[in-house]
């Protein structure tokens, strides 16, 4: 597949959030607010992109070659807490102006199932270094679409009638449901599928 | 302790009332089996970091003791993982990437250290039993609610057996396939969830 | 300081010890999740080649096998992907000696096609339908005059992309049918010419090589009357040299006319060539089919091999 259509498949088609139902917490969690989903975008961007290089190097090269692969669970996770942790003291005391805006997202990131995902899928998928890399960047990108689309109904739905039993996370389950729908009318597009 | 059971069903219910571990709860949901596969996977890790954490819980440092839950969980991430591919591979292959998963689960890293880092181990096996179990009930409504509708059939077993009719072939045949694809899965925790907010004000 | 030692201590015993446990379940459940693919594979090629006398040999894995009856190859055995509607449909195809259909078998495991409606692929009756299909036959009825096919109501893109799999596997791997060319190996000399060394490595069996600087491929296409065999040494997306298969080494073209491709100065046309522009090279005249089927030999090998490798 050419990288456009993995950018076009994993933007859209397969939608990490609505499609693949990975990194709902988050999608759930900091969707109330636009500004705060856009920082949760970036966020993710950032670290999936990231974690993946990182990870896609020490299977390759380190758990391959010594026959380590039933590692892989425990190396990935602890590899992607690190880098967050890591990052985390690095945007503090270097880019101070990168800390406030992203900081405060940054130990959400560790238990986003979305970042060892689709460092599971680029392996399970046999990616090469370059698909890995766009793969990552294209769902991610994917993860701060929809976040940006739900926030922006949330904010809306703030002030509408909705019945008591269904206030809250209920309402916004629905609200994923359509627009999961929505983009359900991708498949099939560019002679992509699910 | 059978309070500590308990609580972990209803009052501290994973998906409910915590809103977490809903990643599984949605993705794997598309039959009842394979929602009480994904939740007899989660109790199996449950119980047992939980047991080990609460065992080692004067050990761990508590500076460290992130990395280490860390490591405890996926170990038994790992070992129901290898297990299922050698003993169930079809149930196995319809969760995927969803078992190694298990280990971001933020329910189990939060019961790790919110409860069995500090209780003893019998308390902390009861308290993985409740909410694994609590857990495998929702993921089994679900699988129910979207198998029924959406295929028409129930309890069906890959391989194995069929499945119970439900409303008959003529359903069957033309079933709600909206409800096993993903917006279905949202659409069932939406009912389910403001079902159980209506039974709760309405007590 | 003495604390942060006990501390790190704690963190390293944990993670030693879990790796030994690891490495225990993983020994003890790998020879398990090994048998049953074994098992299940074995079992689903018998579906496809349904014959209790024959055995079956890996090509290239969960690609392609030869069927052996004795020492005669009797027909192969493939799997291509088509996407679906909504997952890779993965036909396991099996093809006897003359080229025809003998079974197919989708298997329900990995496919995640439409419920009630895509996933019918998997039924008996749609199956059957390819026992005894010839190349130009496996088309949707819609699609192709020739199609014998029917399509699943409400299901085309499934049904389509099914058909599609058997029919460009069957294209993709039919040279493998012609035992005798394929097994006699008639390149292994200009094999050596062409990648420059003396010691290849062999990447996929029979067909791709990696010499020193550069890859060797070994690729059919369909000419006028029979398959064309081109091995091809190629540096990124440059052809370097080619050897077309000659008379001698089993080629079948019609003599005096097809058969003048396999000559030196029309290999030499195809030195230095860019892939992309592999059609621009001049064809002889009365052995056009001949030309095009080494182009497309150098293409599709190119797609099929190195397109994937980044």
């Amino acid at each position: 597949m050419s990288l456009f259509l993995l950018f076009i498949s994993a933007f859209l088609v397969n939608n990490i959030v609505l499609m693949r139902f990975l990194g709902l917490c988050p999608f759930f969690g900091v969707s109330s607010k636009i500004e705060t989903a856009i920082g949760m975008g970036m966020s993710v961007i950032f670290v999936m992109t990231l974690s993946t290089i990182i990870t896609w190097f020490l299977y390759r090269y380190i758990l391959i070659p010594f026959d380590l692969i039933y590692l892989r669970t425990v190396v990935f996770i602890l590899v992607i807490a690190s880098l967050v942790q890591f990052l985390e003291l690095f945007f503090k005391k270097q880019i101070p102006g990168l800390y406030s805006a992203l900081g405060i997202f940054l130990p959400l990131i560790t238990t986003n199932c979305a970042i060892l995902g689709v460092a599971f899928l680029n392996i399970d998928s046999d990616f090469g270094l370059i698909s890995s890399i766009v793969f990552a960047i294209s769902s991610a990108l994917g993860f701060l679409l929809a976040l940006v689309l739900i926030a922006g109904i949330r904010e809306r739905l703030e002030n509408a009638p909705i019945p008591d039993a269904l206030k809250g996370l209920p309402i916004s389950f629905i609200t994923a449901a359509l627009m999961a729908l929505a983009f359900l009318g991708f498949s099939g597009f560019m002679g992509l599928s699910l | 302790m059978k309070q500590t059971f308990l609580d972990g069903i209803i009052k501290n219910n994973m998906v409910l009332v915590l809103a977490i571990g809903l990643c599984p709860a949605l993705a794997v949901t598309t039959s009842a089996y394979n929602g009480i596969g994904m939740g007899m996977a989660v109790i199996f890790v449950l119980v047992f970091s939980n047991l080990l954490i609460s065992l080692l819980r004067n050990i761990i440092p508590k500076n460290l003791r992130i990395p280490i839950f860390i490591v405890i969980i996926s170990t038994f991430v790992t070992i129901v993982d290898y297990t299922m591919q050698a003993y169930v591979p079809p149930l196995s292959r319809q969760l995927g990437v969803f078992v190694p998963l298990i280990v971001v689960n933020c329910g189990i890293l939060g019961r790790a250290e919110g409860y069995s880092y500090k209780h003893p181990p019998h308390y902390s096996v009861m308290d993985g039993l409740g909410i694994g179990l609590g857990f495998t009930i929702i993921l089994f409504l679900m699988g129910t609610i979207r198998e029924i509708l959406g295929q028409g059939v129930w309890l069906s077993i890959p391989g194995v057996f069929p499945g119970f009719q439900v409303f008959g072939e003529a359903f069957t045949n033309s079933s709600v396939i909206l409800m096993i694809l993903p917006p279905g899965g949202f659409l069932a925790i939406a009912l389910l969830m403001g079902l159980f907010n209506h039974i709760r004000m309405h007590k | 300081m003495k604390n942060k030692i006990r501390e790190v201590s704690v963190l390293f015993i944990v993670a030693i010890v879990s790796a030994f446990l690891l490495s225990f379940v993983y020994k003890n459940t790998k020879p398990v999740i090994e048998e049953y693919a074994s098992k299940t594979l074995n079992e689903n090629l018998l579906k496809a080649f349904p014959d209790s006398q024959v055995h079956f040999e890996t090509v290239k894995n969960d690609t392609l096998w030869k069927v052996y009856k004795g020492e005669a190859i009797v027909g192969i055995v493939f799997r291509n992907g088509r996407r679906g509607y909504s997952s890779l449909i993965r036909p396991i195809v099996g093809v006897d000696s003359a080229g025809r259909v003998v079974k197919i078998l989708i298997p329900k495991e990995g496919l995640a096609e439409t419920p009630g409606l895509g996933m019918k692929v998997t039924e008996g009756w749609f199956q059957e339908q390819f026992s005894g299909l010839t190349l130009g036959e496996i088309w949707l009825r819609g699609d192709n005059e020739n199609g014998k096919i029917d399509g699943i109501t409400a299901a085309t893109i499934s049904s389509r992309a099914a058909t599609a799999a058997v029919r460009e596997g069957l294209e993709k791997f039919k040279c493998y049918l012609q035992g005798g060319v394929i097994e006699g190996e008639w390149y292994v000399d200009d094999l050596i010419q062409l990648s420059g060394v003396e010691d290849v490595e062999e990447l996929i069996e029979d067909r791709l090589w990696k010499a020193k600087d550069r890859f060797v491929y070994l690729s059919y296409g369909e000419g006028f009357i029979s398959q064309v065999g081109v091995l091809v040494s190629i540096w990124k997306d440059t052809v370097l040299a080619i050897h077309i298969q000659c008379p001698e080494e089993g080629m079948e073209e019609t003599p005096g006319y097809g058969t003048m491709v396999a000559s030196i100065e029309f290999e030499s046309r195809f030195d230095n060539v860019y892939i992309g522009d592999i059609d621009e090279v001049d064809a002889l005249s009365g052995a056009t089919m001949t030309c095009e089927a080494v182009k497309k030999a150098i293409k599709s090998g190119y797609e099929e091999l190195m397109g994937g490798s980044e």
